[in-house]
């Protein structure tokens, strides 16, 4: 507890700057039959910014949580300036150790004041560590730091906006004095001006000695700040890069293991593009949210469709209300031959054969104690009734299809599906939905935290789908997947649909740049180095 | 199929061991509990006289039953992810309506029986329907409704609720009674049939297979194009329904009829369940809960016998309860982390 409450001139003549302050060794951490991170090693130094990159499911929050004390590790070493540690046995032994995280969910009380969230867990549960008066002047002078106009430390957390929230998560941690501070994502709910004021006092940290660990899916941010950058991959280190020797190029091949997401990369140049085939789906007038500009969008037959935008730009809205999950106004049109029907709620879309899988693999779609052959079958349980009664062998029979044509590793499929890793898990759910026979299926982000080869079978798969003539909608938040796999991606933000690019005219940058609109890009220079 | 599992994930290397696959056994069938109460008859036979007798075996299978059957709906409500705080209230229903209605009215025994039903299920699906619909906890709307339902009982019978069970009823419960001329009591006879039936429904039904489905995970329930609301709704009026059925046959046996009758076979009832090995939101099904009932009836018949009371029995009861929630608790914290 002491030593995280020093005054910062304490330990800004301790380390060196150069000399490595966090070293890891192999470490390894596997829930269950999932191996999370397989072989970790590298070291952060005195005052460096160090990216810790990595594909989605690459095992880096699992990292991070290792060293936060929230994981113990299976096997590996951390030492912290020479301090060996086997494993943290809570997050406050980590703390202790120096080691303070800023994670990428906002984690406030919203219902304290500023100065209350700022220093939580600071005291002991009937002691004060800190005095008040030096509470509230440290405090005040880190927020200064971080924010051009900073709230009243007497404001309700709850009252302030995403953005200054994070910075209010963000302005705890460096007031724990940390020797090595970890921001894992931390900076994607910030708004443009505090990141830019967050990263000059990253440089300030830096020069006195503290070791950055920046987890980050963004380029430019590495760019901006970054020393060295680590790459994981299926949780190992597959290298540590060095300086300004980088190319985004490089990194993609290093944490992909390859040029190329999809197998075939030209997958789409040898098929007929789909302009002709018929519009099964449309939406007219639909607004996202009040007052935005409605969207009218045509989905052919055969097509893929990528939605894409930052976080939470209205793409996961949009692709909800075309489940009929959606509470926007305006009207989703299903075509059947001449026949056209509104989509006005789940079942309907059901019947209209518009089949939809969530994003949260475990909060939407698992029913994690049941079985594998259960998992598929429930959605249509219905098919594998027998004289009233369900068959087994019924279910097992249909399941066996896709197990073929999903490449899906299961041992027995009467064991529990939690044993399959994450991307066989995510196999049987599009399997489920698969099962339903539908002609639009739409996917929500399906191949987040799984592995790169469950993704290639993946795309594969949706390869097969559209040239049968399956209409498929897809949100990703992966760049690369819009650019090597879309026909056609629609790109979001502020809930309105912004751009439209065909698949001749996709590339990284131009789409990358897109997110930020074409003002941010002139303003804030964001994306030109992509 | 379990080496099959670990074949499946070439890059573990990691064989299962004889406590694993105990332990795999066990989670899908309750190998322990059976065991416990092979152990408890095996300690009753060799040191109480005439435990082992036929008697005793049936007597010992008759309070069972009455436990089991309090059971039925509490199986239900904890598979679904609630809990039915309930059912001691509507078995004292189920017996006021087939005891003092039959006389207070002069209705027959089929048309009670009939009234019992609808009463029985409005009440529980009500109850489903609320959770369900607002989002709050069972245990609190249960308790209410229970006394809700035994309030109008009392309103009904002008407080005064003593009365007495035909004797052809009490037939039912008794030792001397057979069933279509085998030897024992038709209630064994009618739990037997119960648990095939209950078993098959929760395993080979769709219905079934719904429902344990809106347990594990009620919002991947709603998006599998499952009614979870109305699933609710069934289940608490189902787990009413069959609390209002056993509290006739609680009434056979008791032969006396007052407000706390159903007072032991809440606690009893939501331990069996517990100590079968169902969890809450599943995994779980019926025959795990006979199994739970017959566990805990020869433990405290044992118990007794070398002296134990009433108030012993109840420390037995919470502490079962405490340990298995303990030993859940820890199973499903590894889960959650997987």
């Amino acid at each position: 507890m002491d030593a995280k409450l020093r005054a910062p001139e304490a330990k800004t003549h301790r380390s060196e700057p150069g000399g490595v302050l966090l070293d890891v060794q192999s470490l390894s951490k596997r829930f269950g039959p999932t191996v999370a991170v397989r072989d970790a090693s590298f070291s952060i130094r005195a005052g460096e910014v160090h990216a810790l990159v990595g594909e989605n499911g690459s095992g880096k929050s699992t990292l991070v949580k290792i060293l936060s004390g929230i994981h113990a590790p299976n096997s590996g070493e951390i030492s912290v300036d020479g301090t060996r540690f086997k494993s943290f046995t809570s997050p406050r032994a980590s703390q202790a150790a120096g080691i303070v995280t800023v994670f990428q969910e906002v984690l406030s009380v919203g219902s304290r004041t500023v100065l209350d969230n700022l220093w939580l867990g600071a005291d002991g549960s009937f002691t004060t560590k800190v005095r008040k008066t030096d509470k509230a002047k440290r405090a005040q002078k880190i927020l200064a730091e971080l924010l051009e106009h900073p709230p009243r430390l007497d404001s309700r957390v709850e009252d302030l906006s995403l953005s200054d929230r994070q910075v209010c998560s963000i302005a705890r941690a460096l007031l724990r004095n940390p020797r090595v501070l970890i921001l894992d994502e931390a900076t994607s709910a910030l708004d443009y001006d505090s990141r830019s004021r967050l990263f000059r006092v990253v440089k300030r940290l830096c020069a006195e000695g503290v070791g950055v660990m920046l987890i980050t899916h963004r380029m430019d941010e590495i760019e901006e700040i970054g020393d060295r950058i680590t790459v994981l991959r299926s949780g190992i280190t597959v290298g540590t890069v060095d300086d300004e020797k980088w190319t985004t190029e490089q990194l993609v091949v290093m944490m992909t293991g390859s040029d190329h997401l999809a197998p075939a990369a030209a997958r789409v140049e040898t098929r007929e593009h789909v302009t002709d085939a018929p519009v099964v789906l449309e939406t007219r007038g639909l607004s996202l949210a009040p007052g935005q500009a409605p969207i009218d969008v045509q989905i052919r037959a055969g097509e893929l469709v990528g939605l894409a935008g930052l976080e939470g730009q209205g793409q996961d809205v949009f692709l909800k209300s075309l489940a009929g999950l959606g509470n926007v106004s305006g009207d989703v049109v299903r075509t059947e031959g001449d026949r056209e029907a509104v989509i006005s709620n789940r079942e309907n879309a059901h019947s209209k054969r518009i089949a939809y899988v969530p994003r949260e693999r475990r909060g939407e779609s698992l029913f994690e104690w049941m079985s594998i052959l259960d998992n598929f079958s429930i959605a249509t349980v219905n098919e594998d009734v027998r004289g009233g009664f369900l068959s087994p062998r019924a279910a097992a029979r249909r399941f066996s299809d896709y197990v073929s044509r999903l490449s899906i590793k299961t041992g027995n499929t009467t064991n529990a599906i939690t044993t399959l890793s994450g991307g066989n898990q995510q196999k049987v759910i599009i399997a489920r939905w698969l099962a339903t026979k539908p002609e639009i299926l739409l996917l929500n982000d399906p191949t987040r935290g799984i592995d790169i080869n469950a993704k290639r079978d993946l795309y594969r798969l949706l390869g097969e789908l559209t040239a049968e003539g399956m209409a498929v909608v897809m949100l990703s938040t992966e760049v690369d997947e819009h650019v090597e796999l879309m026909d056609r991606v629609l790109v979001f933000d502020d809930f309105e649909c912004t751009h439209e690019f065909h698949h001749m005219d996709l590339t990284r940058q131009g789409l990358v740049a897109s997110f930020f609109g074409k003002d941010s890009r002139d303003e804030h220079g964001l994306a030109q180095n992509q | 199929m379990t080496t099959l599992s670990a074949a499946a994930e070439p890059t573990i290397d990691e064989r299962p061991r004889t406590t694993e696959l105990l332990a795999r056994a066990q989670s899908k069938f309750p190998l322990l509990q059976i065991a416990i109460t092979v152990v408890a008859f095996l300690v009753g036979a060799f040191t109480l006289d005439g435990f082992a007798s036929e008697n005793s075996v049936k007597s010992l299978l008759i309070l069972a039953s009455l436990v089991g059957l309090a059971g039925i709906g509490q199986t239900l409500a904890i598979l679904i992810g609630g809990v039915d705080m309930s059912v001691a209230n509507f078995l004292v229903v189920g017996a006021v309506f087939v005891t003092q209605f039959t006389q207070l009215y002069g209705m027959s025994f089929t048309t009670a029986l009939l009234l019992l039903v609808p009463f029985t299920a409005i009440l529980g699906g009500f109850v489903g329907w609320v959770c369900h619909r607002f989002n709050v906890e069972p245990l609190v709307v249960t308790l209410a409704m229970g006394t809700f339902a035994l309030g109008l009982m009392q309103i009904q019978t002008e407080g005064t609720i003593a009365g007495g069970a035909p004797g052809w009823l009490m037939a039912l419960t008794s030792l001397r009674s057979t069933t279509f001329g085998l030897p024992f009591p038709p209630v064994i006879a009618i739990w037997a049939v119960v648990t095939v039936a209950l078993a098959i429904f929760i395993h080979r039904t769709a219905v079934g297979r719904r429902m344990l489905a809106a347990g594990a995970n009620g919002r991947a329930a709603g998006l599998s194009l499952i009614k979870v609301r109305r699933m609710w709704i069934v289940v608490f009026a189902l787990s009413a329904l069959f609390a209002g059925l056993a509290g006739v046959v609680l009434a056979a046996f008791s032969g006396t009829v007052n407000t706390s009758i159903g007072g032991p076979y809440l606690f009893q009832s939501l331990a069996a369940v517990i100590i079968g090995g169902t969890v809450f939101g599943g995994p779980g099904d019926y025959s795990r809960t006979v199994i739970g009932a017959l566990m805990l009836t020869v433990i405290t018949t044992v118990l007794i016998g070398h002296g134990l009371a009433t108030s012993d029995q109840q420390i037995l009861y919470g502490a079962v309860i405490l340990i298995a929630m303990a030993l859940y608790g820890r199973g499903r914290k590894m889960s959650d982390r997987v």
